[in-house]
């Protein structure tokens, strides 16, 4: 492997980034110029009008969290009126409003930022760090999602890369990004679970190792259980205490209310390594005549555990659920290998090891792991003949889509087109007929989830066949090719039946963006 | 992106180029992609896959891993700017071994996909794979354990193995003995074995 044409892996998480490149066969975790493997997955705006990305913005979400942006990835490709976006609005201490398509778009100093282009500065950010590492211009990049994000997250995944002036070769998997950073050159063969909770996502994916191939067998999960959930938990604990010293609330002051959100992060951390943490928060709050109250507490161990029981529970019942749809128990596993940030607590490590009857692997950094997986994809996708120095290994991964797609019928029910866990590519046909004699155009509303009713489930979007050939209705009709591809992005495309003719096709996606605001953001970007 | 107008169809018929001109695909490869894509209009899933109706999983599965590491799309990335339509080939043929490596990995649908293929020659999976009256019969279940029993009957019957159809369908019965439907079927296919076999 040259390192002429590098292709970076990117690890975009919610609170925390990381970046890794493979030189030579080996992967190097990426430190920025101070050392610094993880970068903070935050922008802040500062007064005089200079954009700070990364960790040096971490400081500025304490003192004025109102313009400094973090958690994007939970509002990536999701509607304005979605339950998760309504409730991240109720918890972010910066302001979100509506856009155009319904997608949130976050305001910030009097400007409007879409969701991708914050998340494009950060990975900028990354993408700036390897170039100095490197010594070279970095073009190439394979960005990693959870694996139960659906279509349309991962669009916006992808364009957020393209607003950073990178090319996204591959929008791969966490957890299949993670097995593959354990498998790499060892030869194993091995069925794992990849138990991957981190700051906003949990999910479980069950994977095969043979030889050469990762072939992933299912996978579950809830883009909204996290590391996050655990900290704003542990954030109103204090806001409690606070109120049962002073007399009075302070939850819905933003200031404080961002403070704790950091100080409970950082005492989850704390409390990883020792029994009991003692914090003292300055001048949290004031009251109407300026007087300054401080936050004294102090927390145990036993008191984590207790919060992180609850959550680590709702996760096992995912856990449960992925096993049962493999046909598989928890004897069946060789191995748990344990992702993110929120996989560190001593007590979740614990309660995986006894809920799967064996210890969970931990030799690879839950923070790191993934973005080394994604840098090992991202060589093996570039290279002319890859093969592992050592072992002449040459991986393939062989993934599935998290999530089945379909079509809303007249009646309102979800008419499965492909199924959760098909192994992506994939692709199937459905023929749609018209209902009106002249009928020049068919709307389809595209979603994707597992309920049978179709509003119950993440509408990605709508989906038309226009400048239909005039006929008698039920006499016209459209065989419409429904495709994942490699990334597991949808692409759709259809033919006339009859006369085998191309049909026109157009995919406005929910939570999307017209052409004009991408132009609009690509020109922001510097890309125009 | 978001606005994506495709009129291109890239199916079968756009992919006429050889693989082997593009001088980027191992000869043997080529040759095998092109032997596929050619039968894909025809072959079932085993044809496909090069295994036994009655294989097992594990042998299908290494049958698949074996076809995939030689003809997984990301083996071959490097066509997908250069030579599109020979990218496109491999991706058809690639597709189609996953489908037909999913419906045989998982019984139920392996047994639906066995039905269609021995009782009408369909080499496809779809959710039409089972005719009306053989959803007739599993309609007739309000189980799982019954409705198992009935297209694991439905698969025998379409390997022409009666007594094992007759075993099914007896479970099947055990599984809802007032089941009035599914008594009327296993006492029709009990009759037909007594005649068959006389």
């Amino acid at each position: 492997m040259s390192t002429a044409t590098p292709v970076i892996g990117i690890d975009l998480g919610t609170t925390n980034s990381c970046v890794s490149v493979m030189i030579d066969g080996q992967v190097h975790v990426i430190p920025d110029e101070g050392g610094e493997r993880l970068q903070a997955s935050m922008v802040a705006f500062l007064e005089d009008g200079s954009v700070v990305v990364g960790n040096s913005a971490r400081e500025e979400a304490i003192v004025d969290p109102a313009h400094t942006i973090s958690s994007t990835k939970r509002l990536i490709g999701r509607a304005f009126d979605s339950h998760e976006c309504m409730l991240a609005r109720q918890q972010f201490a910066y302001e979100v409003l509506e856009g155009n398509q319904g997608a949130p778009v976050i305001g910030v100093r009097g400007q409007q930022y879409s969701v991708p282009e914050i998340s494009g500065m950060v990975l900028r950010r990354l993408k700036d760090i390897a170039e100095t590492y490197l010594g070279c211009t970095v073009r190439l990049a394979v960005i990693t999602v959870p694996a139960n994000f659906n279509d349309v997250q991962r669009q916006m995944t992808k364009l957020a890369g393209e607003l950073a002036g990178l090319e996204v070769i591959r929008v791969l998997n966490e957890p299949t990004a993670a097995a593959l950073a354990y498998g790499y050159g060892r030869d194993i063969a091995a069925r794992l679970a990849i138990y991957d909770f981190g700051g906003g996502t949990f999910d479980l994916t069950l994977l095969e190792v043979k030889g050469d191939v990762f072939e992933v067998i299912g996978t579950a999960g809830d883009t909204y259980l996290g590391g996050d959930d655990f900290d704003y938990r542990l954030a109103r604990y204090m806001f409690l205490a606070f109120e049962k010293t002073h007399g009075f609330s302070v939850e819905h002051d933003p200031l404080a209310r961002s403070r704790l959100k950091q100080v409970a992060e950082h005492t989850k951390m704390e409390l990883t390594e020792r029994d009991r943490v003692i914090v003292n928060v300055q001048e949290l709050a004031y009251d109407d005549a300026g007087r300054a109250y401080d936050l004294k507490f102090q927390i145990e161990r036993e008191n984590l555990d207790r919060f992180c029981g609850d959550i680590v529970n709702r996760s096992f019942e995912i856990c449960d659920r992925a096993l049962a749809d493999a046909g598989l128990s928890h004897a069946d596993l060789d191995g748990v290998v344990l992702v993110g940030g929120m996989t560190q607590i001593p007590m979740v490590q614990e309660m995986v090891s006894a809920h799967f009857g064996q210890p969970a692997m931990t030799d690879l950094h839950p923070d790191e792991v993934v973005s080394v997986g994604a840098a090992i994809q991202g060589a093996n996708l570039l290279a002319e003949t890859f093969s592992h120095p050592m072992t002449g290994m040459q991986p393939l991964l062989l993934d599935v889509t998290p999530m089945s797609l379909g079509v809303k019928t007249v009646a309102g029910l979800f008419d499965v087109i492909i199924e959760r866990n098909s192994p992506i590519p994939c692709d199937q046909t459905r023929t749609f007929t018209t209902a009106a004699d002249n009928q020049s155009i068919v709307r389809l509303e595209i979603y994707q989830g597992e309920n049978r009713i179709a509003d119950d489930n993440v509408k990605l979007g709508e989906l038309e066949l226009f400048g239909l050939r005039p006929g008698l209705r039920g006499e016209v009709s459209v065989e419409v090719t429904f495709e994942l591809d490699t990334d597991g992005l949808l692409v759709v495309t259809a033919q006339d039946s009859e006369t085998g003719m191309a049909q026109a096709t157009r995919l406005t996606l929910n939570a999307g963006y017209s052409a004009e605001e991408l132009n609009l953001m690509r020109a922001r970007s510097g890309l125009r | 992106m978001q606005d994506s107008e495709t009129e291109v169809n890239e199916g079968p018929d756009a992919t006429k180029s050889a693989l082997s001109g593009t001088g980027l695909v191992a000869p043997e490869v080529a040759a095998r992609v092109d032997t596929l894509f050619a039968a894909l209009d025809r072959a079932g899933y085993y044809e496909l896959l090069g295994v036994d109706i009655d294989a097992d999983r594990p042998t299908i599965q290494t049958a698949y891993h074996q076809l995939a590491l030689a003809l997984h799309p990301d083996r071959h990335g490097r066509l997908k700017r250069s030579h599109p339509a020979a990218y496109g080939r491999i991706n058809t043929v690639f597709k189609r071994l996953a489908e037909g490596y999913r419906v045989l990995m998982d019984t139920q649908s392996r047994r639906r996909y066995n039905v269609g293929l021995r009782s009408r020659g369909e080499t496809r999976h779809s959710p039409n794979t089972t005719s009306p009256r053989e959803q007739r019969e599993l309609d007739l279940c309000r189980t799982d354990t019954a409705r198992k029993a009935v297209l694991e009957s439905l698969e025998a019957r379409s390997f022409g193995r009666w007594e094992v159809a007759y075993e099914c369908v007896t479970r099947a019965v055990a599984a809802e003995p007032d089941n009035r439907g599914l008594f009327l079927l296993s006492d029709s296919i009990r009759k037909f074995v007594t005649i068959i076999n006389r």
